[in-house]
């Protein structure tokens, strides 16, 4: 059987599924071609798992039985789904995409080609097209035809168009200057000078990104950001617990308030000039656009000021501590 | 060679598993004339394949799929289920159906999908087996002029034996064409299958069975429609592999053609 190369930044669940659907006229009436591979929800069961991740060979629990029906090399594959080494988004939400990506995968391989970075936590716009990533619904998650699923959805104008186009259209200045960030963070991640300092870094950054997500700031938010992701009512029996918004918020919330949350902590780090962030406001006069006034927001709560500096204190690196933002 | 192996021979003969394939002049410029449609660039035509049965549409069909000009998919009737739709069945063979869902409209991710990865043409053979009845055959005819219109601007490339649906299916197209096969050979192409036939045969079983005198006749008393005469060539040479020259005398005996069907069939399968 022709085994397709994998494209680049493919990630392993879509690359497995591309061969498994190969040579099938219809995989939901003919899904004994996947093998062991059930129709439907191939991944659900490894939701339940809070260390299955079909994306990863060490997680992925269809592996061996794949590896013994196509006859792959686990060596050949270890070369190419290697550990990742930034912070994503659970499999359980994801939900993000580009499209440019999704066609240029359907131009070139004829089928639908998802990649990883879409699930980097620190990164809300594609690397390659430069464009703020699109939300699908959260349902589509566990998919085993994820890429299909967001090709579908993209398409249902109606509903996916109005929130994506209206956070870039009205935030277009903002987004340029998230993406800056993004783009400046990432340049200096690859200064690291061992995977540790960037491990460190990158925790240091998604702290500040969580930090920008709490609900004292929420006036830097739009409702349509952060409406779809849960909040603290997704876990009822937690309660209205802090801890649980302030690590989980980041996972679930959409690509556009990461972005947000991505610009906030520019305007932290000293990345962004008050000056750009003022001309960027636009008639959103409720948004931060200066340093001290999110240290102000986050101390008035003197206990929150405190949780936040003890854990960036634990991630402070050579090339991100906390004199880079101010403290 | 033995009996055992002449009765091999001749049953491998007789059941149609010789391998031989024989197209007439008539069908070749058809399908040269389809090709040339197809490769319009412009795309959204609906060609229709026409004629009677035994004239070859399935092989036709086989043929233009394999061709490398082809890029598209073959929408088939093997998803058994009443519910299905035409649309269903297009989105199945594009991998695009979703599960418990029948789609009673064509979905914009369709005609992208097919426009994104260059799979813009869509052969149906006997679409009235896919169309359940006169309603849907209105619904379908629309559907096809939605897609041949859509951003992919899909090719179809049907048959039916419906006429009804060929009418629905013309008066809605704006891009339509017609392509007819005939069933019928003139004499020099059936010369040419006779000799063709014999000439594979022979080289494909290793064996040198001589032609019989009475093929001609009995292809001409068939009317030479391609079938018939695939059959009698079949029929005869089955008598010259069983029983060599003395074939000759068996055919000179049979006044008719159903005698020498018996004749093959008595002395194969008793």
């Amino acid at each position: 059987m022709f085994i397709p190369e994998v494209s680049e930044g493919e990630s392993l669940s879509s690359w497995m599924y591309r061969i498994a659907l190969q040579g099938m006229c219809n995989r939901y009436f003919d899904a004994s071609h996947i093998g062991e591979f059930e129709a439907g929800e191939m991944w659900a069961h490894a939701t339940h798992s809070s260390v299955s991740d079909p994306d990863f060979m060490e997680t992925n629990v269809k592996l061996s039985s794949f590896i013994k029906q196509h006859g792959v090399a686990r060596e050949r594959l270890a070369e190419k789904f290697g550990p990742c080494e930034q912070p994503l988004v659970p499999i359980k939400y994801r939900r993000s995409y580009c499209y440019a990506c999704l066609e240029e995968g359907l131009k070139t391989t004829r089928s639908f080609v998802c990649k990883l970075e879409w699930r980097y936590l620190l990164q809300p716009f594609c690397a390659a097209h430069q464009v703020l990533l699109r939300d699908a619904p959260v349902k589509y998650s566990t998919n085993e035809d994820y890429g299909f699923r967001l090709f579908m959805w993209h398409h249902n104008r109606d509903r996916v168009f109005d929130r994506y186009d209206l956070a870039c259209e009205a935030d277009s200045e903002l987004l340029r200057l998230s993406l800056d960030v993004q783009q400046r963070y990432m340049d200096l991640r690859l200064r690291a000078p061992h995977s540790d300092v960037a491990q460190q870094m990158d925790n240091f950054m998604l702290t500040l990104m969580r930090a920008m997500l709490l609900p004292c700031l929420s006036a830097s938010y739009r409702n349509v950001d952060m409406s779809g992701c849960g909040g603290p009512d997704c876990f009822p029996k937690h309660g209205l617990s802090f801890y649980v918004t302030f690590y989980f918020e980041v996972y679930r919330v959409s690509c556009s308030a990461r972005a947000r949350a991505l610009y906030l902590s520019g305007l932290l780090l000293g990345w962004i000039e008050p000056s750009d962030a003022q001309a960027a406001r636009g008639r959103d006069y409720y948004r931060v656009t200066d340093r001290a006034q999110i240290w102000r927001t986050i101390e008035i709560n003197s206990q929150l000021g405190r949780w936040v500096h003890n854990q960036l204190e634990l991630y402070e690196s050579s090339l991100l501590s906390l004199s880079n933002i101010g403290v | 060679m033995n009996q055992e192996h002449s009765l091999q021979v001749a049953r491998t003969v007789l059941e149609g598993r010789h391998g031989f394939q024989y197209v007439s002049e008539s069908w070749r410029n058809a399908f040269s004339q389809m090709l040339k449609y197809i490769q319009n660039e412009e795309g959204g035509q609906v060609i229709l394949v026409d004629g009677p049965a035994g004239s070859g549409i399935t092989t036709f069909f086989r043929a233009i799929v394999a061709d490398p000009v082809f890029s598209g998919i073959t929408v088939t009737n093997n998803l058994y289920d009443y519910d299905i739709t035409f649309i269903d069945r297009v989105c199945a063979a594009f991998s695009l159906l979703e599960p418990s869902v029948s789609l009673q409209d064509v979905p914009a991710y369709l005609a992208e999908f097919s426009f994104l990865t260059a799979q813009t043409m869509i052969a149906v053979d006997d679409l009235d087996v896919i169309v359940r009845n006169k309603v849907e055959s209105l619904h379908v005819a629309e559907q096809i002029r939605k897609m041949t219109e859509s951003r992919a601007r899909f090719c179809f490339i049907i048959s039916t034996r419906s006429t009804s649906l060929q009418q629905h299916i013309e008066t809605i197209s704006s891009n339509f064409f017609r392509i007819g096969l005939k069933r019928q050979l003139n004499i020099s192409s059936c010369t040419e299958i006779i000799e063709s036939f014999w000439r594979w045969n022979n080289s494909a079983f290793r064996l040198d069975i001589p032609m019989s005198k009475c093929i001609f006749s009995l292809c001409k008393d068939a009317d030479f429609e391609i079938d018939r005469v695939i059959d009698i060539l079949q029929d005869i040479y089955v008598l010259g592999v069983l029983f060599g020259k003395g074939a000759q005398k068996i055919t000179d005996r049979c006044i008719s053609r159903e005698e020498i069907k018996f004749e093959v069939q008595s002395n194969v399968y008793s």
